[in-house]
């Protein structure tokens, strides 16, 4: 920006003189911005923080009139939800674990092997991909993945296999690849940014110290970049978790989330306080992720 | 990294080709070139429907995020320290929290309140899921700009909304134009958060969702994707501008 006048008041020759004024108009600012604050916060608090506390004590108020901590119990002690539970850690781990093998190389070419001029429109492609609603990234694996898809046909027409796979779509493994390729950019972008704080030289000084491959990720990328990983983590893990259009439009009978227990108790079952304390379930298990993330973060590099 | 963007477009551009294929099934081979199936959308009541309110809820959503995005990104850049960090906190969380749980909580707290989901209960929750990333991207753009410019303006004689359309707007064009095209984008393609407040109104993720659960006219719906790829495309193309233009407003994004 143009404007680089310094924020330290001059020190100048008559001291009674200048400060004065210049620290009332400060005030002034100031005092500006805080008549301002509240202006969202008229937004967020009745929309946001208001409805997220509903949601928490919703479960208290049970429509059968029965004892005020049912809602939450029936949760915590059902089998088939904590089942749910468990498969949604596990479709979201294989995801997530899938993206930073995918990812992590990605972020790492397009900071060191892309050339300069080239590494903005390649990011710009990846926020293209992430920019495209849920829905129709989801959907658009119908036409790759579906009986008469594209792979099968190729499968076929090649002669890998005589008859159509079925376990293409609707199945476990068709949520994992939608849920991979969907959040590819989330964990790219994120890791390239923490990646961009290290030096061309820090890598060819390791390369010239005889670090091999192994070495060079173990000893300084990975910790050089962990910030991103752990950032790549909060803005993809929770939300996977608690994906619910994924499943009910690829997924099978054994690929079913807590969201998707989430929106059935609501809308199919009518079960309201069931399903509020499972939401509230999750929003507690999301929060205490972040809390986790960050606090690794800051453990690891004290900021 | 071919493999990375395989996974990327190859869903996209198999979507858009099944969309002018002539066949009514999602399946190899080609049997020929057609237009009829966007005939078919713009023929569609519910889909056009679902597309004017989509429209509307974005252009709501959008205003709505960069005017209040905008000033309470300056009120905490310029509010003291510790009063402007415990209101940037309560902006944060809501970008932490799953949108499956505010979406939940809206429709129990409209539920209660006794408000029908419509596009009014729509804009609100888009709004509170979209506004407070345009907060922090414009609160991190002007806390790197000097308050004694704005200071000055004041001593001169200006007046605080003179202050802020004068000296703090004309610094922050392009971060605007990127936080409206950032709110527009994820405003149409919101499903989470709208899928449970929209009530008897869909948008046009919301009809294709329901139109997929009941493996009604998938090529309708491929039309429509591709519709929807469309304007996410024309965005897309007026961030590359603005990058070329000015790449540090666009690189904070990233």
């Amino acid at each position: 920006m143009a404007v680089t006048l310094t924020t330290k008041p001059v020190e100048d020759v008559s001291p009674s003189g200048r400060r004065g004024p210049a620290r009332a108009s400060r005030s002034r600012v100031q005092r500006a911005a805080v008549w301002a604050l509240p202006l969202s916060l008229l937004v967020l608090i009745p929309f946001f923080y208001a409805p997220l506390a509903g949601l928490l004590v919703r479960p208290l108020q049970p429509d059968d009139g029965g004892s005020a901590f049912s809602a939450y119990e029936r949760v915590l002690t059902t089998g088939h939800l904590l089942k749910t539970v468990g498969q949604s850690f596990e479709i979201a781990g294989l995801s997530f674990g899938l993206m930073l093998l995918l990812g992590y190389p990605l972020a790492y070419l397009i900071r060191f092997r892309v050339p300069p001029q080239w590494r903005l429109p390649v990011l710009m492609l990846l926020v293209l991909a992430g920019s495209i609603s849920d829905i129709v990234r989801i959907y658009s694996w119908y036409a790759l993945l579906g009986t008469n898809g594209i792979i099968n046909k190729l499968f076929m027409g090649v002669g890998i296999t005589d008859a159509p796979i079925d376990g293409l779509l609707f199945s476990r493994f068709s949520v994992v690849l939608v849920l991979t390729a969907g959040w590819l950019p989330y964990v790219v972008i994120p890791i390239y940014s923490s990646m961009r704080s290290i030096d061309q030289s820090v890598i060819e000084a390791s390369r010239d110290l005889y670090a091999g491959r192994f070495a060079l990720f173990r000893s300084v990328l990975l910790p050089m970049s962990a910030p991103g990983i752990l950032g790549a983590f909060i803005i993809v893990f929770v939300p996977v978790l608690s994906d619910f259009a994924t499943p009910a439009l690829v997924g099978g009978p054994s690929s079913l989330m807590v969201g998707n227990f989430v929106s059935d108790q609501l809308l199919q079952v009518g079960d309201w306080p069931t399903a509020a304390a499972a939401a509230s379930l999750l929003l507690v298990v999301s929060l205490l992720l972040v809390a986790a993330a960050q606090w690794a973060t800051r453990r690891l590099y004290g900021r | 990294m071919l493999l990375c963007m395989a996974l990327l477009f190859a869903p996209l551009v198999s979507l858009v080709m099944f969309a002018f294929n002539s066949s009514d099934t999602l399946g190899l081979p080609f049997e020929g070139f057609t237009t009829s199936w966007f005939t078919a959308l713009f023929d569609d009541r519910e889909a056009m429907e679902a597309l004017r309110t989509t429209l509307i809820v974005a252009a709501i959503v959008t205003a709505v995020s960069v005017v209040l995005g905008l000033v309470s990104g300056y009120a905490i850049a310029r509010a003291p320290a510790r009063l402007g960090g415990v209101v940037l906190a309560l902006h944060a969380v809501p970008l932490v929290v799953p949108w499956l749980v505010i979406g939940v909580s809206g429709l129990l707290f409209f539920q209660w309140v006794g408000v029908q989901g419509s596009v009014l209960t729509i804009v609100l929750m888009q709004t509170v899921v979209t506004f407070p990333l345009v907060t922090l991207v414009l609160y991190s753009g002007l806390v790197g700009l000097e308050p004694a410019v704005e200071e000055a303006g004041l001593d001169l004689g200006s007046s605080q909304v003179g202050v802020l359309l004068r000296l703090v707007l004309p610094q922050l064009v392009t971060p605007l134009i990127t936080s409206a095209v950032f709110a527009f984008i994820s405003s149409i393609g919101n499903f989470v958060v709208t899928f449970f407040v929209s009530g008897y109104s869909a948008t046009l993720p919301i009809w294709g969702y329901s139109e997929l659960r009941h493996a009604e006219n998938l090529p309708v719906v491929n039309a429509a994707s591709t519709l929807m790829l469309a304007l996410n495309l024309v965005f897309f193309f007026v961030v590359v501008y603005l990058s070329r233009r000015d790449k540090d407003a666009v690189s904070a994004w990233l």
